[in-house]
Formats: C-alpha cells, sequence, structure tokens
C-alpha cells in the first residue's frame, strides 16, 4: 500500500528523531533542514546517482554532487527549482513521471522520492560548508580538511581580546567571555554568594559536599586570597582524584568483568582495580596529561623503572569487553576508545568504507589496527606493588598453593581415568586416528574394534594423533609399520600387507620383533585385523608391566619393553605437561574444573594478602602487518597498509618504526602539535564545570561535530594547558578561579529572552548531581563515608552497608545495576564522554523506597550532633546544617516541626532526615 | 509540561527568528528542560495499528518442526541420511520424524501439532512465518541478534527502540517490562539493554515467579513507610521543593525533579494493580490457568491494557527449550506449561478488542534439526532423541497488530532444514515490527559516536505479505 509522505517538512523531520519531536518549533530552522539532507536526500544522491554523474563521469553531461550543478538561473535550465517540486526535471526523472527515468536499473523507494521532493519544497537547502563526501577523492579530502576544517588547525594561542570591563577578569578565561558578551550586548551576571559558591566548587572538584563548618568558615574569611585557599585545599584533596578520575573511566569503559563468555567461566578481572586507581593516583599527583596518555597505551614500552605501578596504566586498552574474544572487535572497541575518547575523532566509522563525512580512509582505520593486533597479554600478569601486610600475604600463598592442589588433584584424578581409557583400548584408537585424517585409504570410514561410537573419546582422540606424528614415533620399530600398511587401500590389502611385512624386514627398517612375528603369523587380512593384533600385544604387555610391583619398571624382555614405554612412563603418549592435561579433560568435567579454577582466581581477587597486578598488554614478537578488509569483512583482503598514524593529523605519512608503533602512536596523540588532544581535553573539563560544552559534541570535533561557541577561549585553554606542562590542576585554576566560573546562576528574564540556551555564557549553568556525587554526598552528610581511596572494587551501591564511594563498587559489564542505568550512569560498553540526563520516577523509587537511602537518612539522625542537640528546634537545625550546610529558616522549622507531627509511624526524625537528602537543594547545584 | 512553557516563551517573545542561531542546541537543552518527556508518548512517523508489543520468547530454541511446520518426508527419510545436510552446532545423524501429531485448525486449515491445542483454537488469529533465519547455531550471539539485532556488539534491545520511538502511554509504569520466571536467561539482561540509548528505556525484569508486589519491581515500596506516611513526607518534600524553586525563578528544569516523584509515588499503587493477577476475576484466572505461565500471561496483559509499550515474557531462567534429548518428553512438558496460557492470552486480547493494536510475536532464538542430534560424552547423556539448534530455518508467528490472521508466510525445505520460500531474517523481522507500529526502520535513528544507528543497522526489508 502507498503511504503518503506528508510533505510538511517540520511533520517530516519529527519523524526522524523522535526527541526531535520537542524540538518542533525550531524544525523549520537551516540546520534542521541541512540534517534532513544529510539523513535523507545526501545518502540517495551518493548511493543511486553520483558513479554517473559525479566529479569522475557526468552522463549527459549532468552532475549531481554539488548545488551549483542541480540549479541554474533560468528555472528551464534547472534540474532543480527550490520551492518547486512540480517544476523540477530531477523529480520528473525520479518519479517516472516524465520522459526519461532515472535510475536506469530500479525506480526509487517511494519514501526516497518523497524525500527529494519534500527537500526541494524545502528550498532546496544544501549545506556550504562541504560538497558531496563522495565526490571528492580522499586525497582531495585529506587536503581540505587540513587546510579548511577548525579542529584540524594548529593550536595557536590567541590574543586576549579587548573587554568593556577589565576589571572583571580574574583569569584570561574571562576575557574571552566578556568579549562575546560584549558583542551581545549582555552584562555577566554577580558573583554567586559564598555559600553557593563553595559548595559549587567544593562538588565541582572532589564530588562531595562543604560540611557547614567549611561553609560558615569560607563565609566569614575576609581574607582576600580566601577563595583561592580553597580551591588549593580541594585539589589537594584525594578526593578530587576520585571525582575527575570517574569521567575518565566512564572514557575508558571500566570495568570489573570482561563481558559474556561461553561455559560458566570466571569473567572477573580482579586486577582492573590497578587501572582505575592508576588513574587516580595519577590526577592526584598531576601527572602531566600528555605521559598520563602515552603510559595508557605504551607503558610496557617505556624505559624501565624501578617502580613498576605506572604499568597498570596498560589496564586502559585490557579493561573493555572481550567480546567472546574476538580480536576484530577488541582492537575495534580500542580504536574507537582511542579515537573519540582522546582525540574527538569517530575513526571507527572507517571500519567497512572510507569515513563518511570525516577526512578518515578505511586505510587509516587498518593502519591502527595493525597497532592494536600486534599486542600480546600476558599469562601471568606482573606484580606492580606489595600487599599491604606481609602477614597477609604469607596466609594468601598458602592457601592458593592449597586450592590449587585442589584443582592439580581434580586434574590427576580425572586424567587418570583417561589414560586407562587410552591403554585400554589402543586398536580403537589407532583405527580412529587413520579414520579421522582427511586424507588416507580409510579417511571418513567407520572402524572400531569394541569400542561403540559414542564411546569414543575426543581427547584420546587427539592424544594419539599427536604422539603418532611425533617424529621419533613416525617410522619407529612399533609404528612404522602400522603406517606402511594403512597406507594400502583395502582392497590390495589382503594381496600387499605381508609383501611390505617383509619388505621392512628386508630393507633392514625397525620393526619390533614380537610384532613382527604377531603380523607375520596371524596373517591379517584387512586394517582391522592389524589393528586387533596391535590390540592384543598391547593388552598382554600392559597385564605383564601390571603384574609388577610398578607398572613404571622398564620389563625385562625388551621387545615387551618396547611396548610398555608407549603406555608407560616419560616418554609414553601419556606423560603431558600438567596444562594439557587440563586441556585434555572430558567434557563433562569442564564445569567442575572451572569452579575449582575460580576458586583459585577468586583468592587473587578477594584476598587482602593478593599483590596488585598491572593488566598490561606487551609486543608480539612479531608486530601484524595490516591488511584493508574490504567492507570490514576480515575474508576480503584488500591492499597492505602500513602501521601508521592518522593522515589527516600526519600529511607526512610516516609509517611507525619501532615494533608495533604503539609508542609512536601515543607520541603522536600526546605531542603539542596535535590538534585535537589538548582541545578536546580542555572541552571536557569545561563541560563539567559548566554542564555545556564549547564543542557540544565532545567526542566528535569532525565535520559534522559542533563548532566552538568560544573558538578563541577553547585555543587559549588549549595552549595554556600545553605550555603549562599539560597540567590538569593548573587547568582547573584557569577555570574555577575566573569571574566566569564565579557567576551566580540566577535566571535574568530579559538576558534569558535573548539568550535562553546561556550560549553566551551570562551566568552559571544549574546542574543536576551524578549518581556518583549523589549518593557520595549522602554518606558524606551522614557521616557514614569511608574515606579510604583505592583498592579492590566493593559491593553493591545499593546495600546500606556499603560505604566506600561509589566508584569503588565492583562494575560487573553483563550484568550491570539496572539502578546505575536509571540514574544516566553510562554502561562500559563503549567509551562514553557525555552521559545522558534524564529524569525519571524510577530515580524518585530509588530515592523514596531503597534501604540505602533510608540507611543514610537514619544514620545522620544518629549523628552525634542530633544527639547533643536540645529541643526539636535544635534538632531540625542539625537536620539542614548536615544536608545543606546552612541554617534553616524560620519557616523552614515551622514547617519542619509541623511536618514531623504528622508522622503516625516509624521514627519521624529518620522520614524527615530522608526528605532533606531527597530534595532539590540536595540534588542540584546553583 | 516544561517544555510548553518553554516555547510559549518563545513564541511570546516572538524569537521565531531569533532563536535560530540556538537551532542546533535546541533540542538538546529543550530535551533537558522537559526531562520526563523522553518517556512521554510519542506519535509515530505514520498511523498503525500496533500501539504495543507481547513478545514470548521461547529461549532455547523450540523445534518448529514439533510444531508449526510440519515434514510428511522426514517420515519416509526416518533414521535415514538426509540429500540435505547443513551444519549446525553439533553432529546429526538420520532423519528424526516429529512424535507429535498434527491437526489442522480454524477456517484457515493451519496444520499444528497437538503440542499446543489452546494456541490452536486462535488458529485463524496466527501469521506464522515458516522461513525465519539467523545467522549461526549458537544461543548467546542468536539471543543478541534476536534481541537487539546485532551478535556481538551492544545494541538497543527491540523493546528500547520501540520506547524511544514511541514514549510510554502510561508514565506511571514502566514502558518496557521483561518477565522472566526463576530468574534470568542466559546473557542475562544485555537481551533488554538500552546501550546508548538513555538507560529508561532499558527493560525492567521482572521475576514473575513472585507474587508480592515488592518482590517483583525494585524499591517499589517503601520497606518502613506506610503510603499514608508516605504521602505526608512528600508533601513536606514538595514544601521544601517549592520553596526552592521559588527562590529559582525561570529554573524549569527543577519541575521535572519536583513532579518525578509524584509519579513515583503513583507507579507505586499502579504497579501493585498492574502485577496483582488476584484483581481478575475467577473465571479469567481460571481461563489462563493458575499457572506460573498463567500468572505471566495475565500479568503481560494487563500490562499492556495499561499502556505498558512493550512487554517480553521468557518461558524461564536459562534456555529451557533446548532440547538436545528427549524431545518429545521435554517439548511436551514445555508446551504444557505455557500453551493454555498462551492461548487464553490471545483469546482474551481478542475479546478485550486489545487484539488489533497489540502484536503477539511468538518463537525462540532459532528453531532444531530434522536431523536426530548424534551422542556425545558429557552433553546429552548418550541419548539420540533430541533434536540440534538450527539457523538455517525455524518458525515464528505473530497475531495481532495489523498482521494477517490465518496466514502462513514462507516455506523451509522439504525437510525443514533450510528456509528456501522467501526467507525472512531476523534484521526483515525487526523491520516489519517497527513497521507495524507505525516506524520507518531506516529512519528510526540515534546518533551516536559519530554515526545514526538503527536497529536493523544496514539491513532490513520489511515483510508486507504479513501485514493485514
Amino acid at each position: 500500500m502507498f503511504r503518503t509522505i506528508p510533505h510538511h517538512p517540520t511533520l517530516l523531520l519529527a519523524f526522524g528523531v523522535a526527541l526531535l519531536a520537542m524540538a518542533a518549533g525550531a524544525a523549520a530552522a537551516k540546520d534542521s533542514r541541512e540534517d534532513f539532507f544529510e539523513k535523507h536526500v545526501r545518502p540517495v544522491l551518493l548511493n543511486h546517482c553520483i558513479d554517473c554523474h559525479g566529479p569522475d563521469t557526468q552522463e549527459s553531461d549532468i552532475r549531481l554532487d554539488a548545488r551549483k550543478f542541480l540549479i541554474q538561473d533560468s528555472e528551464a535550465k534547472s534540474l532543480v527549482v527550490p520551492g518547486k517540486p512540480e517544476k523540477s526535471k530531477l523529480m520528473d526523472v525520479v518519479a517516472h513521471t516524465g520522459n526519461i527515468t532515472m535510475p536506469p536499473e530500479e525506480k526509487l523507494g517511494e519514501t526516497e522520492i518523497a524525500a527529494i521532493s519534500t527537500w526541494i519544497k524545502d528550498g532546496a537547502v544544501w549545506p556550504a560548508r562541504e560538497e558531496v563526501a563522495g565526490a571528492k577523492t580522499m586525497g582531495e579530502r585529506l587536503g581540505d580538511a587540513r587546510s579548511d576544517h577548525w579542529a584540524f588547525q594548529p593550536v595557536v594561542r590567541p590574543k586576549l581580546p579587548k573587554v568593556s570591563n577589565p576589571s572583571w577578569i580574574k583569569t584570561p578565561v574571562d576575557a574571552f567571555i566578556l568579549s562575546k558578551l560584549d558583542e551581545q550586548k549582555i552584562t555577566p551576571s554577580a558573583p554567586a554568594d559564598r555559600r553557593t559558591l563553595l559548595r559549587r566548587v567544593t562538588l565541582g572538584l572532589t564530588g562531595l559536599p562543604p560540611t557547614k563548618e567549611q561553609s560558615d568558615a569560607f563565609v566569614a574569611d575576609a581574607s582576600p586570597d580566601a577563595y583561592e585557599k580553597v580551591i588549593e585545599r580541594l585539589l589537594a584533596s584525594p578526593h578530587y582524584g576520585e571525582r575527575w578520575g570517574r569521567y575518565w573511566l566512564d572514557v575508558a569503559r571500566y570495568a570489573d568483568t570482561m563481558g559474556y563468555q561461553a561455559g560458566g567461566k570466571n569473567t572477573t578481572f580482579p586486577h582492573a582495580y590497578t587501572y582505575r586507581d592508576y588513574v587516580i593516583d595519577s590526577l592526584n599527583n598531576d601527572l602531566p596529561y600528555d605521559q598520563f596518555l602515552i603510559e595508557q597505551l605504551a607503558a610496557d614500552m617505556l624505559p624501565e623503572r624501578e617502580d613498576k605501578s605506572h604499568l597498570a596504566a596498560l589496564g586502559f586498552l585490557t579493561v573493555g569487553n572481550r567480546f567472546l574474544n574476538n580480536q576484530r572487535e577488541i582492537v575495534n572497541d580500542q580504536i574507537d576508545l582511542v579515537g573519540r575518547g582522546m582525540l574527538g575523532l569517530t575513526v571507527a566509522c572507517a571500519r567497512c568504507h572510507d569515513h563518511k563525512y570525516d577526512a578518515i580512509p578505511t586505510e587509516d582505520y587498518y593502519s591502527l589496527y595493525g597497532v592494536f593486533a600486534s599486542v600480546t597479554e600476558p599469562k601471568e600478569l606482573p606484580v606492580i606493588g606489595q600487599p599491604k601486610r606481609e602477614e597477609d600475604y604469607q596466609e594468601y600463598l598458602k592457601e592458593r598453593a592449597k586450592r590449587q592442589q585442589v584443582v592439580t588433584d581434580y586434574v590427576d584424578k580425572n586424567f587418570a581415568e583417561i589414560a586407562e581409557d587410552l591403554r585400554n583400548q589402543v586398536g580403537d584408537y589407532l583405527l580412529i586416528e587413520r579414520t579421522s585424517r582427511r586424507n588416507g585409504p580409510y579417511a571418513g570410514k567407520k572402524l572400531l574394534l569394541t569400542l561403540k561410537k559414542e564411546q569414543v573419546r575426543r581427547t584420546a582422540e587427539r592424544l594419539w594423533k599427536s604422539y603418532l606424528d611425533r617424529r621419533e614415533v613416525r617410522d619407529n620399530s612399533l609404528f612404522g609399520i602400522w603406517r606402511e600398511l594403512s597406507a594400502v587401500p583395502p582392497e590390495e590389502f589382503e594381496q600387499k600387507a605381508q609383501q611390505i611385512i617383509q619388505r621392512r624386514v628386508k630393507q633392514k627398517k625397525p620393526i619390533n620383533p614380537l610384532l613382527r612375528e604377531w603380523l607375520v603369523e596371524a596373517k591379517p587380512a584387512s586394517i582391522v585385523d592389524v589393528a586387533r593384533i596391535y590390540h592384543n600385544l598391547f593388552a598382554m604387555v600392559r597385564k605383564e608391566a601390571l603384574s609388577q610391583s610398578d607398572a613404571n619398571k622398564p620389563l625385562a624382555n625388551a621387545d615387551a619393553e618396547e611396548f610398555r614405554r608407549v603406555l608407560y612412563g616419560a616418554a609414553s603418549l601419556l606423560t603431558l605437561s600438567p596444562e594439557d592435561r587440563r586441556n585434555n579433560l572430558d567434557r563433562k568435567h569442564r564445569t567442575r574444573l572451572l569452579q575449582l579454577e575460580g576458586k583459585v582466581k577468586a583468592l587473587d581477587n578477594e584476598s587482602e594478602g593478593a599483590p596488585p597486578r598491572a593488566m598490561v598488554v606487551l609486543e608480539k614478537t612479531n608486530p601484524v602487518n595490516p591488511y584493508v578488509f574490504v567492507r570490514g569483512n576480515p575474508g576480503r583482503r584488500g591492499p597492505a597498509v602500513p602501521r601508521r598514524f592518522l593522515q589527516v593529523l600526519e600529511p607526512s605519512e610516516r609509517s611507525f618504526q619501532n615494533g608495533s608503533g604503539r609508542l609512536e602512536l601515543a607520541e603522536a596523540i600526546a605531542s603539542s602539535e596535535n590538534p585535537l588532544t589538548a582541545r578536546v581535553l580542555v572541552n571536557r573539563i569545561w563541560m563539567q564545570h559548566f554542564g555545556k560544552a564549547i564543542v557540544r559534541t565532545p567526542d566528535d570535533f569532525g565535520i559534522r561535530g559542533d563548532e566552538p561557541t568560544h573558538p578563541e577561549l577553547l585555543d587559549y585553554l588549549a595552549s595554556s594547558f600545553m605550555d603549562q606542562g599539560w597540567s590538569l590542576k593548573n587547568l582547573h585554576r584557569t577555570i574555577v578561579l575566573s569571574n566566569a566560573y564565579r557567576q551566580s546562576s540566577d535566571v535574568r528574564p530579559d538576558v534569558a529572552k535573548r539568550d535562553p540556551q546561556n550560549v553566551y555564557c551570562w551566568r552559571m549553568n544549574p546542574q543536576r548531581l551524578d549518581f556518583e556525587p549523589l549518593r557520595d554526598s549522602m554518606l558524606a552528610v551522614s557521616g557514614g563515608l569511608e574515606r579510604e581511596v583505592g583498592g579492590r572494587s566493593v559491593g553493591s551501591v545499593q546495600s546500606p552497608q556499603e560505604r566506600r564511594r561509589t566508584m569503588y563498587s565492583f562494575v560487573d559489564r553483563l550484568f550491570y545495576p539496572t539502578i546505575l542505568r536509571t540514574f544516566d550512569v553510562s554502561a562500559p560498553d563503549q567509551s562514553i564522554v557525555k552521559r545522558h540526563q534524564t529524569t525519571v520516577p524510577q530515580q524518585a523509587l530509588f530515592l523514596m523506597n531503597s534501604p540505602f537511602v533510608i540507611e543514610q537518612a537514619s544514620r545522620m539522625t544518629r549523628h552525634p550532633r542530633m544527639r547533643s542537640a536540645e529541643g526539636d528546634q535544635a534538632k531540625v537545625q542539625v537536620l539542614f546544617g548536615l544536608a545543606y550546610a546552612r541554617d534553616a529558616s524560620p519557616e523552614e522549622i515551622a514547617s519542619a516541626l509541623s511536618y514531623l507531627k504528622t508522622v503516625k509511624h516509624g521514627d519521624p526524625w529518620n522520614q524527615l532526615a530522608q526528605a532533606l537528602l531527597i530534595s532539590n537543594e540536595f540534588s542540584f547545584v546553583d | 509540561m516544561a517544555h510548553t512553557t518553554r516555547r510559549q516563551m518563545l513564541a511570546q517573545s516572538g524569537m521565531g527568528l531569533a532563536s535560530l542561531a540556538f537551532a542546533s542546541m535546541f533540542s538538546e537543552d529543550e530535551a533537558r528542560a522537559a526531562a520526563l518527556s523522553v518517556t512521554a508518548p510519542k506519535e509515530p512517523q505514520f498511523p498503525a495499528k500496533a500501539k504495543h508489543v507481547i513478545h514470548l520468547f521461547m529461549n532455547g530454541g523450540p523445534s518448529h518442526l514439533d510444531t508449526f511446520d510440519r515434514k510428511v518426508a522426514l517420515e519416509k527419510y526416518a533414521g535415514k541420511e538426509l540429500p540435505v545436510h547443513l551444519r549446525t552446532e553439533r553432529k546429526t545423524g538420520g532423519a528424526f520424524p516429529s512424535p507429535f501429531k498434527f491437526t489442522r485448525h480454524g477456517e484457515s486449515g493451519l496444520e499444528i501439532s497437538e503440542l499446543f491445542p489452546n494456541v490452536a483454537k486462535s488458529a485463524d488469529e496466527l501469521c506464522v512465518i515458516r522461513s525465519m533465519r539467523a545467522d549461526v547455531p549458537n544461543h548467546e550471539p542468536s539471543l543478541m541478534l534476536m534481541n537487539c539485532g546485532d551478535a556481538r556488539l551492544a545494541r538497543p534491545s527491540v523493546g528500547s527502540w520501540i520506547n524511544y520511538g514511541l514514549g510510554t502511554e502510561n508514565q506511571n509504569l514502566p514502558g518496557f517490562i521483561v518477565l522472566c520466571p526463576n530468574g534470568y536467561p542466559i546473557k542475562g539482561p544485555s537481551n533488554w539493554q538500552s546501550a546508548f540509548l538513555p538507560g529508561t528505556y532499558q527493560g525492567t525484569h521482572i521475576d514473575c515467579k513472585h507474587s508480592k508486589v515488592d518482590k517483583l519491581v525494585e524499591n517499589i515500596r517503601n520497606p518502613g513507610l506506610g503510603l499514608e506516611d508516605q504521602r505526608h513526607q512528600l508533601d513536606f518534600l514538595s514544601n521544601l521543593n517549592q520553596r526552592h524553586r521559588e527562590q529559582r525563578p525561570g529554573e524549569e528544569m527543577l519541575d521535572a525533579r519536583i513532579q518525578s516523584f509524584e509519579l513515583a509515588y503513583r507507579m507505586q499503587t499502579e504497579a501493585s494493580d498492574a502485577f496483582d493477577v488476584n484483581l481478575e476475576s475467577d473465571k479469567v484466572r481460571a481461563m489462563y490457568g493458575d499457572t506460573l505461565h498463567g500468572r505471566q500471561m495475565l500479568m503481560a496483559r494487563r500490562l499492556v491494557e495499561r499502556g505498558v509499550r512493550y512487554v517480553q515474557c521468557w518461558h524461564g531462567a536459562g534456555q529451557p527449550w533446548d532440547s538436545h534429548d528427549e524431545i518429545e518428553k521435554n517439548h511436551r512438558r514445555l508446551a504444557g506449561q505455557c500453551d493454555q496460557a498462551i492461548g487464553a492470552l490471545l483469546t482474551d486480547l481478542k475479546q478485550r478488542g486489545l487484539l488489533d493494536e497489540t502484536l503477539v510475536v511468538w518463537g525462540g532464538e532459532f528453531g532444531r534439526t530434522p536431523t536426530v542430534e548424534l551422542p556425545m560424552p558429557g552433553a546429552n547423556a548418550g541419548k539420540i532423541n533430541g533434536r540440534d539448534h538450527n539457523h538455517h530455518g525455524f518458525t515464528m508467528w505473530m497475531a495481532g497488530g495489523g498482521v494477517k490472521g490465518g496466514h502462513v508466510h514462507g516455506a523451509t525445505d522439504e525437510f525443514g532444514f533450510q528456509a528456501v520460500e522467501k526467507p525472512v531474517h531476523i534484521h526483515d523481522l525487526h523491520a516489519t515490527i517497527l513497521h507495524l507500529l507505525g516506524f520507518d526502520h531506516e529512519k528510526l535513528t540515534y546518533r551516536f559516536a559519530g554515526r545514526d544507528f538503527r536497529l536493523t543497522d544496514v539491513h532490513g526489508h520489511v515483510v508486507h505479505d504479513v501485514i493485514a
């Protein structure tokens, strides 16, 4: 059935993205029409027209890759008449209403045709900033991007602009903000009051609220550097590293588990926490950001140091999802991580084809692929520190040995059972060894002596195979003849077998006399007969060996001894390394085995005495030389590409020289020549402080990303950041000491009318606390917070007993807690730079009903100050002071007291305290 | 609501043109101001019949050959090697005819096996797709493909996409509810993840073996506070919040959070009602059966009736339908557990006039082989009476929501090994489901990491033949 597509552009647009429906009022805007073109028209042109009517070929002199080719001054010559689809030739052609019909092979879909019509009707808007991406060669696109796109231009420190009111300038930030405001004839807002400012900056820098005492002290501090002192105190707090580390962990898609794995395998990363702690410590120590990046990509390739703790940085690469150990996905995740996370570029979009918009050829993707595919992980992770207490360590070693022994015993016991079977069924396995091969006269045949098909052990089959393939076995006195005989086709067997045996004797090739005798005597008519001979001989020898005190003792008869040695002793087919024994257990033993091994792993994970280890990567001996996978398909090899950096950022197209090139990649990213790295980072720090970024697509600085609202400010921050040794703490100082940051958040209606989105930063944006600072604040004000920094991950954020900061709770990637998603905490599926912000009733349910919140409320009422407060009024004051770090007003006291009287059941004070904890004042920062 | 206010403000201030400069920021900021509206009901792209979906997930993979796709040829070949043999997860042997009797039902004469006598009563409502295809014969990737459209990567589930597109009609209940008795299926919450979509679109898992509401929905009840006392507490909270709000004129983002507490309060009672099947008449309860699955299906009906957009009913924790051996016994038991309830659901929805607007989807992550699974040590106890996984061809059916009733679409080969006639890939199924709900699957997109993602990625064709 034909469905009419409404021709009203705003309607169509609203269909495109449901959220856009909310923006219906603005849908007619040019940006939205460009968006419509990008989504619905450009792909049609690219997919159906450009091949014949593009830059390379212009059949019938028609070109459809730029607006100027479609629209001429005279309507008669134009293919498209903006606003008039009925007069546009292009419509006739695609809608098949005229003589010429296109595309030649198949008519476009109804929705595609309707989209073109809507686009024309709506003015045929074509984004001016670029032509059809696909219409240019990649070389041209690279050149254009390097010369034109703002984000690829070198970072140059801009001059401070002149402003109307120089006295307002506290840090250079203010000059850039004020100059834009001047242009708009908007004045900045008055400073926020001291209590508000202290709450803002304390939560901003540490993720914890100030206490009432701190707040009172700041209000009372008349010294000119009162605010500066506060900033220094906060930046020196270990909670600073926790607060800002959490956002970096979003970028690093940090989790304590590897995601789904088949068959009950323990999926925990017992040492992921060392990466988390590395991030916290690095921030607290103000490790230069360039160094921070380099260590996370290539700490293993840096000069050796006494202290190995920086190796934990490599967790950046390894704490991701393991995608059922699919290496292509793991590497793709790492490319995305480095692309969006560090460079603000959507490099992973170039996996299957050249990037649709940005100048990232698919070759670049595979250049990076080669770098990351060249890493390997060691079996045993390096120890990077000491357990806290020596006794714990000794205890751990003892317990670990004990648990390991249980595993070994289990393996040995069950392997013994398999060994028994192998020794008993020699004939069968000899046959299977032949029939299960791909070549040879018996390949694929069904030959067995005594076993039933379902009794055949895969393990035994494997072991026999690898035994018979040993060089010293292949042509020895026992199995050389077997190999020869089993190469004879069955129909020729009877005729040839004896000759072959005789020939072997004559040629003096080794043949065991016992075996020879039996073979000659029994006159086998088929390979099965031969197998039976072996079977019986082995059985006989075995019986004899077992009749000795120890089957491992040599037999007196040298001929029999040869047989015995196949089954017993150091060179037997059953002599395997402990690991091979483990890997060769029957499938049915796997579950239990994994359980037992899990207990060893659990100890590494949980024991206080287990030493911390770094989740490192190492270089492979031979780095991978990558090929393009055409359309992302590893089965379709395209051209070989060198391992090197992105061409758009490295015009020399120099290949990496040192191993995989991982360190060179890291250095290219962390270079002050790199136009993206510093800009991307300062933009994010600004975003967290102001609630809005300067570039509002913080993980996409490409062509489709937003342009900066304050380009000079962005460049100033980026250049001074690099000039000051990539110090994050200095960057924070520059921002939070500014007058722009200190503005009040009050809405000024007259200004709000002109700049409702506060693009020009004429006030501070109020912000809602993310889940971590919200929960941590509850713990802090109730007095319950355990302030220890770092260490193994702890229990659920919902547990009323769990009193560590939220970032320390165990992050299970597969069973990610619903409550975290409910509060917009990003799941660690991929690198996340900006969280959603939603308000939904399930959040309120948690606040109203969860045992965690109830416990914090109750703890507040048990606060020592509550006990010493006399009278209800004083108690109300205590609770307000704890929750809001301020005094309650007389009206608030009155209202609280009257509320307390309405409570019928339970402890009224708990319920009052809870209301304070879940209120907007607690959740929002002005 | 807040966003109206803002729009009014814009209109009043004659901002039509002046606001253009901010247009690119508009949706984000408006979304924030009107944060609650992420779940507000929205119009689809084009008018559609279906407004809700109930997905009956027979996890583990039910055999199409023993339920809805009769293959007489298997009897002829019983025990013998089939001319077609395709690779599946494990080794299989000769043809294994269905041990179950098939009969024709309804005016349409749809062939259904004796396993589903009650579902068969609604034969004329069923649109049976016998030519389903997936990509691999393993549970985990197939579950991901069926639920999220991608076998490996974290992508939003169907229910999340639909809630993103349509919002929910009842703000007092989550818009996407997952009923799975006794715990989690394989891969747990990944099956109903919202991935890069906002967390509010993820499925809310409910272990429907419980009957008490506080065990069903997390944090739905205050463990110590009755509703009356909580009302007082919320009144006091509202008092605090209003005072706070009055000091911040123009700060509309505060309103959404104030409102969320009122919604949450109502959700407590509404959810209790929605999940309390005892509020149904004896007759209705008897129709569904007083069993785990009877209560599950009845809950599902009560939820869609209340405007919940997407309800997913899993047969149970783990992968119950995975009958590698003893298929006759196991399939009989499993079908026996849910047949009456599913039959009742269809009849009940129809009687209440809800079937037209509710799309019911039945099936597993794949089907099973027409050949018998060969014994393997440690796997199927050495029994030779089950079937292996089969992604080459299997059956799903839909009912209501604008699909043809009593209709068969596509076919597998003579033996039921492979979809050969009008094959329908999972991506096609997804495209069709979205279409039935009023969405062009190529246009329901979300931009993340520089790409406009969609449920069907770069695949999917709407199966117009199944649409009434």
